[in-house]
C-alpha cells in the first residue's frame, strides 16, 4: 500500500514540487494549505505522515502540533525557515518528530521520510519482537545486558553515557532535543545539566571513536539537539 | 564650635543658641573694653600734651584720632557712635574747667563738644564704610579670580564624565567641603555621579534630599525648610531644558553658607549647565553623525547586493526561460544542464542571504546574541557537514584535543564564521587541496584555526581582507563568485564575542586564518577531561 502524505504549507509553488516528487516515489499526496485544513484532513484522511510548515497563516504552527498530539500519533516533520530556532525546539519538544530548514534538498526531505516511516513501522511490531541487541556501523549494544561493543572490542559507559546511549537508540533517527534528553536522564532542567550533557556527550563520541570532522553515530544538529544517525 | 554630637533637634537649637549669647555677650564685653582702652590712651596723651603745654585743640585731635582708630577696628556704627559720645563726655571730663566734672563754665564749650560729637561720628562713619568696602572688593576680586579659573577649567572638559569630576573637584577646594555633582539624563537616570571627598551622599536620606533636588528644582538639605536635617546643601544645576543635575556641598564643617558662597554658586551653576548642554549636544551630534554613517553604509550594502543579486538571478531567469520556450527543441543533455546551472544559482543566493540576514541582525547595534554552553567540537563538525558535498574533492580534517572544549557562544553564529571560511577555503583553491580545522585552548583563550595549503593570498589583498564588498581578485577554483561579505561577516560575529580574527598566508603556501574567543572565567569549568 502507498504511504500517504500529507503536506501542508501555504506557498503553493512548494506545495505542488513537494507533490510532484513524493508522488514519483511511489507514496501518495495531499495538500492543506492551513492550519484549519490540516487539522481536518489528520482526522478525516488518517494520513501516514504530516509535512507541515511552521508559518501557516491561520494557526501557529506549533499549536497545530499541540492540538494533533491530543488526538494522534501521526509523525510530524517540520519544515521552518531558517532563524526560527526557538520555534523549531518549541516544535519538537510538543511532539514532532524531524525538522527541515528552508531551503532544503528534495533528496534529504525524502530521506528523512524514509527514517520516520521505518521508525513506524518497527515501533508497531517491536512490542511483539523485544529486539535486545542493536546494530549499527561497528556499533553493537546489547540492551539486556547493558554491554556495548565497537567491533569486536567492548566500550566501557558510565551510566549515563549509556543511559544517553540508549535513549538515542530508542528514538534512533529522530532530533531529540536537549530538554528532552536532559529530562529523560537527568530527570530535571536545571542550566548546569547543558554543561553536563556537553561533556557527557564530547566523552561518548571519543569512546566511540568519532571522526570530528564527520560523525558516524551521533549527530549535532546545532542549537537544536542530537540524532543518532540512520544506515 | 559645637563638637558635641547633640541628638535631638530642641537640645542642639538651645544650645546653639546659648552659644550665640555668650558669643554676643563676650563680643560686647570685648568692644566696651576696647573702647575704654582706646580712650584712657587718649586721655594719657592728652594729659602729656597738656603738661607740655600744647593747644587744647590738639587735645581734641587725638580724641578724634582714637575714636577712628577704635571704629576702624570694631568695624560697628554702633560702637563708633558710643565711642564719640564716650569721648567728648572723657574730653569734658578731664580737660574743661571745672575738671573732673560734667560741667563747663565757658559757654563756648557745648559747641565745642557738639562739634567734636559730629566730626568723631561721620568721621567714624566714613571709615567704617571704606573699611567694608575695601574687604568687599578683596572679597569679590578673590571670588572672580577662582571663578575664571574654575570656569577655564570648565570649558576645557571634554566629556560630561570629566565635568562631574572637574566641578566637584573645584568646589570641593572652594568650599573645603565634600562635594557631589550630579547628573541626570532627560529621562530623569542618573548619569555621572563624581564625590570629591567622603561619599555620605549615598546614604538614603541624602539621596531623597538630592533627588527632591532634581525633582522640584529647589535648593534643598542643611539651611532650608527641605530635608533640613540632610548633612549637605543641594542646589539644582539649571540648564535651558531644565534641571540637569545636582550639586551637594557636605556642610559637616561649617555649619551653613554664607550668602556670599551661596551668590558663589549661583554664579557656578549655570556655569556648569552651560558647558553640561554644550557637552550634550556634541554627544548628540556625534551620535548623529555615526547614525548617519551606518545609514550610508547600509544603502551601499543594499546597492552591492543588489547588484550581486542580480548576476545570478540573470542566469535563473535565462535558463529557465529557454527550456520554457525552446523545450522541445532543446536536447535533454542541455536542458539538464540548465537545470543544474539554476540550481547552483539558487543555492548560491541562499548562501549569500544568509550572510546577509546574520549582518543585519549584527549591523543593528544590538547585537542578540543567543549565548549558549556549546561544545567546540559540534560546531565545528557542523560546520564542515554544511560545506561538505559529495560532488567535494577537496579534502577536509578537523584536529580537536583531547579535552572537551566548552565555550559560551551564539553556536548559529560561530558556526556560520566556519562555514564561510571554510566556503572560501574550498571556493580559492583547487581540487584536492587539504583543509584543515582545529580548535585549541590555550591560557584563556579558545583557538580555532582554519588552513590550506592552496596558492594563499597576494600580499596587495591581505590588508583588505576584512573589508566589506572586497572581493579579492585571486583566482576562483569553485563555481561561485565572491560577494565580499563573506569575511567580513565572520569578523563582525567575532567582535561581537569578544574575540579577534586574522588571516596569513602560510609556508610554503597556502592561507591560515585563525580566529580567538575569550575562554569562560573560571578554567576548571570550561575543559573537563576525559578522565572524569
Amino acid at each position: 500500500m502507498q504511504p500517504l502524505v500529507l503536506v501542508a504549507d501555504d506557498e503553493k509553488s512548494i506545495r505542488s514540487f513537494l507533490k510532484v516528487s513524493l508522488e514519483t516515489q511511489g507514496y501518495k499526496c495531499i495538500e492543506a494549505d492551513c492550519g484549519t485544513n490540516t487539522l481536518m484532513l489528520t482526522t478525516s484522511c488518517n494520513p501516514d505522515i504530516l509535512i507541515l510548515d511552521l508559518g501557516l497563516p491561520d494557526i501557529d504552527g506549533v499549536d497545530v502540533i499541540k492540538q494533533l498530539r491530543k488526538v494522534s500519533q501521526i509523525p510530524i516533520l517540520i519544515v521552518s525557515a531558517r532563524g526560527h530556532d526557538r520555534e523549531k525546539v518549541e516544535a519538537l519538544d510538543a511532539g514532532a518528530d524531524d525538522y527541515l530548514t528552508k531551503p532544503f534538498s528534495v533528496s534529504e526531505l525524502l530521506a528523512r521520510i524514509r527514517v520516520i516511516l521505518r521508525r513506524q513501522s518497527i515501533l508497531g511490531s517491536s512490542e511483539i519482537q523485544q529486539e535486545s541487541t542493536f546494530k549499527i556501523g561497528d556499533l553493537t549494544v546489547d540492551a539486556n545486558k547493558r554491554r556495548v561493543w565497537l567491533a569486536t572490542e567492548e566500550i566501557h559507559l558510565t551510566p549515563n553515557e549509556y543511559k544517553v546511549l540508549a535513549l538515542l537508540i530508542k528514538h534512533q533517527g529522530k532530533v531529540l532535543t536537549h530538554k528532552f534528553i536532559i529530562e529523560s536522564i537527568w530527570g530535571s532542567m536545571i542550566a548546569d545539566d547543558t554543561q553536563s550533557l556537553r561533556v557527557c556527550m564530547g566523552n561518548l563520541r571519543r569512546k566511540l571513536k568519532e571522526d570530528p570532522a564527520q560523525p558516524r553515530y551521533i549527530i549535532t544538529e546545532i542549537g537544536v539537539g542530537y540524532r543518532l544517525a540512520d544506515d | 564650635m559645637c563638637k558635641k554630637k547633640v541628638n535631638t533637634v530642641t537640645k542642639e537649637a538651645s544650645s546653639k543658641k546659648y552659644f550665640d549669647n555668650l558669643n554676643k555677650i563676650s563680643t560686647t564685653i570685648y568692644n566696651i573694653a576696647t573702647m575704654f582702652v582706646m580712650l584712657a590712651l587718649c586721655t594719657g596723651i592728652s594729659i602729656f600734651f597738656k603738661r607740655n603745654g600744647s593747644l587744647e585743640s590738639d587735645i581734641v585731635m587725638v580724641y578724634l584720632m582714637g575714636i577712628i582708630v577704635f571704629s576702624y577696628l570694631v568695624s560697628s556704627y554702633f560702637y563708633s557712635f558710643l565711642a564719640a559720645v564716650c569721648g567728648v563726655l572723657f574730653y569734658n571730663f578731664f580737660f574743661t574747667e571745672p575738671y573732673f566734672t560734667l560741667q563747663v563754665y565757658n559757654p563756648g564749650y557745648p559747641v565745642t563738644f557738639l562739634i567734636m560729637f559730629i566730626v568723631g561720628s561721620f568721621i567714624s562713619t566714613l571709615t567704617i564704610r571704606l573699611k567694608s568696602q575695601t574687604s568687599l572688593a578683596e572679597e569679590r576680586e578673590q571670588r572672580f579670580k577662582s571663578l575664571y579659573q574654575i570656569e577655564r577649567k570648565l570649558l576645557g572638559v571634554k566629556s560630561s564624565e570629566s565635568l562631574a569630576k572637574v566641578s566637584a573637584e573645584e568646589l570641593a577646594k572652594q568650599f573645603s567641603a565634600d562635594v557631589l555633582v550630579q547628573f541626570f539624563d532627560n529621562s530623569g537616570q542618573a548619569q555621572n555621579r563624581y564625590v570629591e571627598g567622603s561619599d555620605f551622599f549615598g546614604d538614603d536620606k541624602e539621596r531623597l534630599a538630592c533627588y527632591e533636588t532634581y525633582h522640584s528644582a529647589n535648593c534643598c538639605g542643611h539651611g532650608t525648610t527641605l530635608f533640613p536635617k540632610s548633612k549637605a546643601y543641594y542646589l539644582p544645576v539649571i540648564g535651558q531644558g531644565g534641571v540637569l543635575g545636582v550639586i551637594g556641598i557636605g556642610l559637616t564643617k561649617s555649619l551653613v553658607l554664607t550668602p556670599l558662597q551661596m551668590k558663589f554658586l549661583d554664579t557656578i551653576a549655570p556655569q556648569i549647565a552651560v558647558v553640561l548642554e554644550r557637552e550634550r549636544l556634541y554627544e548628540k551630534q556625534e551620535e548623529t553623525q555615526i547614525q548617519v554613517q551606518r545609514e550610508r553604509l547600509r544603502t551601499d550594502m543594499l546597492r552591492a547586493i543588489s547588484h550581486d543579486l542580480r548576476t545570478p538571478l540573470t542566469s535563473i531567469m535565462g535558463s529557465a526561460s529557454t527550456i520554457i520556450y525552446n523545450f522541445a527543441t532543446v536536447s535533454d543533455d542541455i536542458k539538464k544542464e540548465f537545470l543544474h546551472n539554476i540550481y547552483n544559482d539558487a543555492s548560491w543566493l541562499n548562501e549569500m542571504v544568509e550572510n546577509i540576514l546574520n549582518m543585519t541582525r549584527i549591523d543593528e547595534g544590538k547585537i542578540a546574541l543567543n549565548l549558549e554552553q556549546e561544545a567546540a567540537e559540534e560546531i565545528i563538525a557542523e560546520a564542515i557537514s554544511h560545506v561538505k558535498k559529495p560532488t567535494n574533492k577537496h579534502i577536509i580534517t578537523a584536529k580537536m584535543p583531547a579535552d572537551i572544549i566548552l565555550l559560551k557562544v551564539d553556536g548559529v553564529l560561530i558556526t556560520q564564521v566556519l562555514v564561510n571560511l571554510l566556503g572560501n577555503a574550498i571556493n580559492y583553491t583547487p581540487e584536492g587541496t587539504e583543509i584543515s580545522v582545529s580548535v585549541n585552548k590555550i591560557e584563556n583563550e579558545i583557538i580555532f584555526e582554519v588552513s590550506d595549503n592552496g596558492p594563499g593570498i597576494s600580499e596587495t589583498d591581505l590588508p583588505h581582507m576584512f573589508e566589506r564588498f572586497y572581493s579579492q581578485h585571486t583566482k576562483v577554483y569553485g563555481t561561485r563568485h565572491g560577494t565580499g561579505l563573506g569575511l567580513s561577516l565572520c569578523k563582525s560575529i567575532i567582535e561581537a564575542h569578544g574575540g579577534k580574527i586574522d588571516i596569513h598566508n602560510r609556508e610554503p603556501h597556502g592561507t591560515v586564518v585563525r580566529f580567538c574567543l575569550p575562554a569562560k572565567e573560571d578554567p576548571n569549568d570550561a575543559t573537563i577531561s576525559l578522565s572524569r
